[in-house]
């Protein structure tokens, strides 16, 4: 019976996962960087929050070292100050293959990724990714261009990494409230006022740092079309990232 | 499945096909104080709404710019009940967005509710009554997240004759985390 009941537990838990991949599309590279602000915040009271150092976002990124990943590995650091003098950083590995942005190969497996998941899918198609394609239909600098696939890859990158930040802000936002509920019980009360102020602080100031995320995301998907297509109206970009695609298209097959 | 319809006095009717056969009818009565929609009253409301919300709400510009540079909407009568159709989709969808989360979020609570029931047999029943609400609950919000764009175009047509993609597509891009207050006349 317990092992029915574990069966019905463990069917609950995947419409959750299942609800999670169709609101939110699954977490990947930023889920680090989100248990990294947590790990690195946890003792500190942070009030506000402002970037101090944005290493400009190339197609290969600066190279910043860290200790977990060998020197050579590339990545985009920001750096964040709080008003309590706590740091925080962020390193972002881009992807490989995006050492090869705006060329010729690229374009080459951008197209093949959107093909796969279209014409030569074996599964249901999400048709949001030929919407994006009409878009860039009624952009002539992108129709006029060799780089029509690398403009809808970078697209979904962008709006699926919007989707995870949007996430981050949700679970900020809901630890906030269960910790505050949590702070609520403690009898004494300078006790309990202090760990409320930690609380709302903290989460305060994860939240300034995850909008700062969301605005460089948009930053970063705005100037990589620019640079395939060397200008990207407004209501362009407005329309690309109105389209939400259900899944993240994945990597590319680069080497 | 979700069969949703507006009659001509505002009074919305939900009725929600569940798989297990379940069947549920919402209806949605509007406050008599609203006025209804393509009203000059409405008209008047939404744009003192819109005044008093932009200064709280910045993305409230962004949907006017875009319907500013939609025709029909400019020079129709009703710039601002446009203006306020869309500022309360793309919140009515940021907080259906929210309510999947929880659900998600709250799968410990969930997996609690179930074994605090000590004897299996109400375990056992416990479980599936907890499996189907979690399930209806998700399934809702899903049908009315594909339900609201549709809902609005349908109204942004009836408003303005027709309603393009684009600017459809574009409104949709906006975030707005605000909670629109409701339009209540004097």
């Amino acid at each position: 019976m317990n092992k029915r009941i574990l069966i019905r537990i463990g069917v609950c838990l995947l419409i959750l996962s299942a609800l999670r991949l169709v609101f939110f599309g699954p977490s990947s590279r930023l889920n680090v960087i989100e248990s990294t602000i947590q790990s690195e915040s946890q003792s500190n009271i942070a009030v506000g929050l402002s970037p101090i150092f944005n290493v400009n976002h190339d197609l290969v990124g600066s190279v910043a070292p860290m200790e977990s990943e060998p020197p050579e590995v590339e990545g985009i650091t920001n750096t964040y100050s709080f008003s309590s003098n706590h740091v925080v950083t962020r390193v972002v590995i881009p992807n490989p293959e995006f050492k090869i942005f705006g060329t010729p190969k690229f374009e080459s497996l951008a197209k093949t990724q959107f093909e796969s998941l279209t014409i030569n899918s074996k599964y249901i198609v999400d048709t949001n990714l030929y919407e994006l394609r009409e878009v860039f239909r009624d952009f002539p600098a992108a129709m006029n261009s060799q780089f029509l696939y690398s403009g809808i890859y970078q697209t979904a990158i962008t709006t699926c990494t919007l989707r995870e930040v949007r996430q981050f802000i949700f679970n900020t936002r809901y630890q906030a409230m269960r910790d505050l509920e949590e702070a609520n019980t403690i009898t004494d009360a300078a006790e309990r006022e202090s760990k409320i102020e930690r609380i709302k602080a903290m989460s305060s100031a994860q939240l300034e740092l995850y909008e700062s995320m969301r605005q460089e995301t948009l930053e970063d998907g705005r100037q990589n079309l620019i640079k395939l297509y060397g200008e990207l109206p407004k209501p362009i970009f407005q329309r690309l990232l109105g389209i939400e695609l259900r899944l993240p298209m994945g990597r590319l097959s680069y080497p | 499945m979700l069969i949703s319809e507006e009659s001509e006095s505002g009074i919305i009717t939900n009725v929600y096909q569940f798989p297990s056969g379940k069947l549920i009818t919402e209806v949605v009565l509007p406050n008599p104080k609203t006025p209804l929609l393509g009203s000059a009253e409405y008209e008047m409301l939404a744009e003192q709404d819109y005044i008093k919300s932009a200064a709280v709400e910045t993305n409230l510009l962004e949907i006017k710019e875009i319907f500013e540079e939609f025709p029909l909407a400019k020079k129709s009568q009703y710039l601002y009940s446009g203006i306020r159709e869309a500022y309360v989709l793309r919140a009515k969808i940021y907080r259906l967005q929210d309510s999947g989360l929880l659900i998600s979020a709250q799968q410990d609570i969930v997996e609690k509710e179930i074994w605090s029931v000590s004897d299996p047999v109400k375990r056992e029943l416990k479980s599936k009554e907890v499996y189907n609400r979690v399930h209806e609950e998700a399934l809702k919000i899903w049908l009315e997240m594909g339900d609201a764009p549709n809902r609005f175009k349908q109204r942004m047509e009836r408003l303005y004759g027709e309603f393009p993609k684009p600017i459809f597509q574009r409104l949709m891009s906006i975030e707005i985390t605000a909670e629109p207050e409701e339009l209540v006349g004097p």
